[in-house]
């Protein structure tokens, strides 16, 4: 309803006499019947309220001279310096003429205490000065707030209503400027005016303080909550960003980057309060970190890659052959493996963003990002293989036309649903290692040797474990999580069972003990796709994950050197080279990456 | 004819508009007010108010009083051989009050206006709605108790023009509304209210404190409902008395022993200093949602029963800086204003020039989430369509947009309540509608609530671009199609109910038969021998003499225990 509508309803000419309204109200009123012709009364009704709100004038778009396309808003916009758009309203009607701007502005004189009540209330006015000096005192304990604004509240019962509205209206004031100081005495002031019960809703609608207040409560009581039940991760967070001082981001720590990533992406985004609760330094270094801005972990690992490789060169002798070979071959795979890693993560981003600009998921993108994921592995395949290699690539692409099979006999579908991918991982991983485990024993029972399982298993394994990633990634649907979750389980069951086939008829003769050594990639990188996960069960793989490594070097070393000590230093150094790419490859993957970025990889 | 019902937690009360003004009617005991108490009497016929109300103590199985706070939930009562909801129980009560005014004008009223607490929901207002039915009366309009009361009120002082306050504490709720009165129309401006908090609450206290000086067991571990009833009507005696002296008595008689204390005016004050504080937040809400300063008021008329205490005044004068106003009777306000409500329903002559707009006292909504920051939902969360303090009828629309890609339905759940958690508000009922699977927030949906001056809603959804509509019928399970209504009217028409005419004389045996158990030693004895006169009296038939016993034995009644009251 336009404003010249309403004074045409109500049958007057505009008046900024309120009587005025109100009689031409009445006497419209008795004209019709409330019961009879609700919605006449709903549009009088209206017609009331807005000629009492604009009272004798009009709005700037139904005056004689307006014109719609004058350039309006910048231009007075400049003009004002407080910022509020002019004309206090919107050309369009949006139904929410009839409510007052009852609070409009309150916010700008600042948290004056109310004069009214210093000069009536004396008792009042005193507890209300006292805690406002509490609250802008650096050093007051949290126990003497508490108890100036328990004081205050029980002034405020004494006082008569209207002083104590008044005085509740400057409380909020006060306690929102103050927080996280006023915290000990928001729980008292809500339990005793109701500010949570009733705070979105009339007159408290468009208080800016309340609405700072409550968000700080739901973030004390998120974290309190994340404290006792939270994830893993979000207790790692938590513990590490309320930690005064230093980061504790060292050596081996990649975890923890992504448990505060995660939670700063969720909590801290979701309730800007939460920021209070933390360590302000450690938040700050934090943010930094994420934004690029320092790569301490990494720079040191640069460092270190040279040093921990001229340490083991002079161990070893510079031109050890079998070391040769080994550091080769291992960093030809690693390389290998970051490259895919890499190249699905930006994949499956882009792919992701695209289906969010075009509002649908690319299902054929999906499916071409796995076959192009199994030709890169063919040649880490034919790397782990030097007796066969047409036969690995043989069996390479059967395990790829495999899986791409799978996945073309699968409905298109609806769209892609996180959790799902989350849940699957959990199960996708654990089993994907039971089947290649499974397959490297039967092989060996089957009469190859223990070599032969392995060759064939390790590449298995590697596209079981990025097929259980990808396959629901790439058909995620809530609806139908539990058949994804079995055909993704069938699938990978499927191409080691194919890779057991091919490996009893096309391989026999025994491999040298150096390809053992492919494991080790394979392994670790296992245990890098594992931290994908937020559950504890996950962590608890990647734990064992990097332990198995270990331990799996030094059993190899043991048959490469025939010396413990040796094959120990080795491995640890393996270990830290390892390390020491995949966190340069990270923390490159990580700076400058922005937030709504998904965090997979 | 229309008629006014006040159906109240503790008494109920009847009103027509009559001659230009609104009168309360006498029921078959000469009393204005009717205790909301039913029961099944020693023959197995129906019995209502005081008779009904006495024989708690002594009967706590085959009685039932303080129904109303279970209207519009599925709880039973049962009663000897029967089970009766809210519903019916109050049927009976509202059935008694009809034959009444039939008693008092020869015309059996067929239509009436009956006041439910300003906080009742939808649920409860749909039950006292239906109970209305069940008693064979075609329910015109329900109105909220302080705006009924703010009729009676204002009706008489048409010319003011300065708001006033309407101050409520009944039985089992607490109601607060500002109203202000120009040219003839009696605006509510705001309402709201505790509906947990009553003089049923205040009664507790006195237990509590009672008890506590008694000593001596452990109360509360008995849960035989004879002592609750015991104690409740110890402790309503012992606060009306507290209304004149500083200290009262406290007694009652428990397996043949006597236990009493003395409850002090100061002791009182302490006990039930939480449950004074518990008045402030709505009054302090009414006046902000009014945009009314305590100090513009012309005055606060105080109503409700529980209002008499005196430091109910005392709580009143601190928070309004003033004396509140007496000049209309406390237990009658209601009643009346239902009334003058039943007039402007007959569109009477008298009241030509006069209008009342009522407002909705509470937020309604549906459940929304939001798409939280990193990811994932927050569901649950309150979206206010019609805000509390609307002038009603209202209608108000509000479009929500789907929350998934390919989404095939949305469910909207509604919400009465203010807190921004639907967890926390009350649930109304819910509707599904299909939508066209798009992508998120593609595809809109417009929610309509509609709410009309009897406070019930309709919600209406609709889809545009698909033009699909769905209608709310709220919550109702239970579907008042006309047909089961009509089944359960005859059901319950078929429990006799026990002759009016009879009401007295079931009233004062009643009566006697809760002194009696009240009593020990030579007054219990003499209390007995009262009980037989009357029986005896009762068996002669001759009204003459029974009317007199009925008299002498009501007069040694009221030595032995104090006036009776309503």
């Amino acid at each position: 309803m336009r404003v010249t509508d309403a004074w045409a309803r109500l049958g007057i000419a505009p008046t900024g006499e309120a009587r005025e309204v109100k009689r031409a109200y009445a006497a419209a009123l008795k004209a019709i019947d409330v019961d009879l012709d609700p919605k006449a009364f709903i549009e009088l009704r209206e017609a009331r309220d807005l000629a009492l709100q604009w009272g004798g004038e009009l709005p700037e778009w139904e005056r004689e001279d307006y014109d719609p396309d004058a350039p309006w808003a910048e231009d007075e916009f400049r003009e004002e310096d407080g910022g509020e758009v002019p004309g206090q309203g919107f050309p369009i009607d949006l139904g929410l003429s009839g409510i007052d701007p009852f609070w409009g502005g309150h916010r700008a004189g600042g948290a004056a205490r109310p004069e009214a009540v210093a000069s009536a209330n004396r008792a009042l006015s005193e507890a209300a000065a006292r805690l406002e000096a509490l609250l802008s005192a650096e050093d007051a304990s949290a126990s003497e707030v508490e108890a100036a604004g328990a004081a205050l509240l029980n002034a405020c019962d004494e006082a008569s209503v209207d002083d104590s509205a008044e005085m509740e209206r400057w409380l909020r004031q006060a306690l929102a400027q103050a927080i996280p100081r006023s915290d000990p005495v928001f729980p008292l002031a809500d339990a005793r005016f109701g500010w949570s019960g009733s705070a979105f809703v009339g007159g408290n609608r468009h208080d800016p303080d309340l609405y700072d207040l409550l968000d700080r409560q739901d973030a004390r009581a998120t974290v309190a909550r994340l404290r006792q039940h939270g994830s893993v991760d979000e207790r790692d967070a938590l513990a590490e960003l309320t930690r005064p001082g230093r980061s504790r981001l060292g050596w081996f720590e990649f975890g923890i980057a992504r448990s505060v990533r995660m939670f700063l992406n969720e909590a801290v985004a979701a309730n800007r309060m939460i920021e209070h609760d933390l360590d302000p330094g450690t938040l700050a270094w934090w943010q930094g970190y994420f934004e690029g801005r320092h790569l301490p972990g990494a720079f040191w690992s640069l460092l270190l890659l040279p040093v921990s490789l001229t340490a083991g060169l002079s161990l070893f002798g510079a031109i050890d052959k079998d070391f040769a070979t080994i550091g080769l071959t291992f960093a030809a795979a690693e390389a290998a493996i970051l490259v895919v890693i890499l190249l699905y993560a930006e994949l499956s981003f882009r792919a992701r963003k695209r289906a969010r600009e075009q509002g649908w998921w690319d299902y054929g993108s999906g499916k071409v990002r796995l076959l192009v994921l199994a030709a890169m592995l063919l040649p880490v395949g034919a790397a782990f293989a030097p007796v066969g290699v047409a036969a690995s690539v043989a069996t390479g692409i059967a395990a790829a036309a495999l899986g791409a099979a799978a996945l073309f006999l699968t409905p298109a579908p609806r769209r892609t649903d996180y959790d799902a991918v989350e849940s699957m991982t959990a199960i996708g991983f654990p089993a994907a290692g039971l089947v290649a485990a499974a397959t490297i024993c039967v092989a060996a029972v089957m009469g190859g040797t223990l070599a032969d399982g392995t060759q064939l298993g390790f590449p298995l394994l590697i596209l079981c474990l990025i097929v259980s990633r990808a396959y629901p990634l790439a058909t995620g649907d809530m609806a139908n999580l539990k058949r994804t979750r079995a055909r993704a389980i069938l699938a990978a069951t499927g191409l080691s069972a194919a890779g057991m086939l091919v490996s009893l008829f096309c391989f026999t003769p025994a491999l040298p003990p150096v390809w053992l050594l492919a494991l080790a990639p394979a392994v670790v990188m296992a245990q890098h796709l594992a931290t994908g996960g937020t559950t504890a069960a996950v962590r608890l793989i990647e734990w064992g994950a990097r332990a198995g490594a270990i331990l799996f070097h030094i059993i190899v070393g043991k048959r490469l050197f025939e010396d413990w000590g040796r094959s120990i230093v080795a491995s640890l150094l393996l270990y830290l080279l390892v390390y020491s790419l995949i966190r340069i490859a990270v923390a490159w993957r990580w700076a400058g990456r922005a937030a709504d970025e998904p965090a997979y990889f | 004819m229309i008629i006014g019902i006040d159906l109240g937690t503790t008494n109920s009360a009847v009103g027509i508009w009559q001659d230009g003004e609104a009168r309360l009617v006498p029921n078959a005991l000469g009393d204005l007010l009717t205790p909301s108490a039913v029961a099944i009497g020693d023959d197995g016929q129906v019995l209502t108010g005081l008779a009904a109300r006495e024989r708690m103590v002594t009967h706590p199985h085959l009685s039932r009083t303080v129904f109303k706070r279970l209207m519009g939930t599925n709880a039973k009562a049962k009663l000897g051989r029967h089970e009766f909801g809210a519903e019916d129980l109050s049927a009976f009560v509202l059935r008694s009050l009809a034959a009444d005014v039939e008693a008092f004008c020869g015309e059996r009223p067929e239509r009436a206006v009956i006041t439910v607490p300003a906080y009742f929901n939808d649920k409860q207002r749909k039950a006292t709605r239906r109970a209305g039915e069940l008693a064979g009366l075609k329910v015109e309009r329900l109105v909220n108790e302080p705006t009924a009361a703010a009729l009676a009120y204002g009706i008489h002082r048409l010319g003011e023009e300065n708001p006033f306050l309407v101050f409520d504490l009944g039985g089992g709720t607490f109601d607060v509304s500002i109203v202000e009165i120009f040219d003839g129309i009696i605006e509510v401006r705001s309402s709201s209210g505790d509906n947990r908090l009553g003089g049923e609450d205040f009664n507790e206290a006195v237990v509590a404190l009672a008890l506590q000086k008694i000593g001596g067991r452990d109360w509360k571990a008995i849960a035989d409902p004879r002592l609750r009833a015991v104690l409740g009507a110890a402790a309503e005696r012992t606060r009306r008395a507290l209304t004149d002296a500083p200290e009262a008595p406290f007694s009652f008689v428990w397996l043949d022993e006597r236990f009493e204390a003395t409850i002090t005016e100061a002791g009182f004050e302490e006990a039930a200093a939480p449950l004074i504080a518990r008045l402030r937040e709505p009054v302090v809400r009414a006046l902000r949602d009014g945009q009314v300063r305590a100090e513009q008021l012309s005055e606060v008329v105080m109503i409700g029963g529980a209002t008499r205490m005196p430091i109910m005044r005392k709580a009143a004068t601190r928070m309004f800086g003033r004396f509140p106003a007496n000049r209309i009777h406390p237990d009658h306000a209601v009643a009346l204003g239902a009334a003058v409500q039943a007039g402007l329903q007959m569109r009477d002559s008298a009241l030509k020039e006069v209008r009342m707009t009522d407002v909705c006292p509470f937020t309604l909504g549906v459940e929304s989430s939001e798409r939280a920051a990193g990811g994932g939902f927050r569901d649950g969360l309150f979206s206010p369509i019609i805000e509390r303090n609307t002038v009603i009828p209202a209608s108000r629309e509000q479009i929500f947009g789907t929350m998934q890609d390919g989404q095939r339905y949305v469910d909207f759940r509604i919400f009465q309540g203010e807190s921004r958690l639907t967890a926390e508000n009350v649930l109304l009922g819910k509707v599904r509608i299909e939508v066209p699977p798009k992508r998120a927030g593609d595809v809109l949906v417009a929610v309509r609530f509609s709410y009309d001056s009897s406070g019930l809603l309709e919600v209406d959804v609709e889809v545009p671009e698909t033009g699909r509509k769905e209608q709310v019928v709220i919550v109702d399970e239970e579907a008042a199609d006309e047909k089961q209504l009509a089944e359960r009217r005859a059901a319950l028409a078929l429990l006799k109910v026990h002759p009016r005419d009879d009401e007295m004389n079931m009233a004062v045996k009643a009566r006697a038969g809760r002194c009696y158990e009240n009593l020990l030693g030579d007054e219990r004895h003499y209390v007995g021998m009262l009980m037989s006169r009357l029986d005896q009296a009762i068996e002669s038939q001759d009204p003459r003499t029974i009317e007199r016993v009925r008299a002498e034995v009501a007069g040694e009644l009221d030595k032995i225990e104090g006036e009776s009251f309503l």
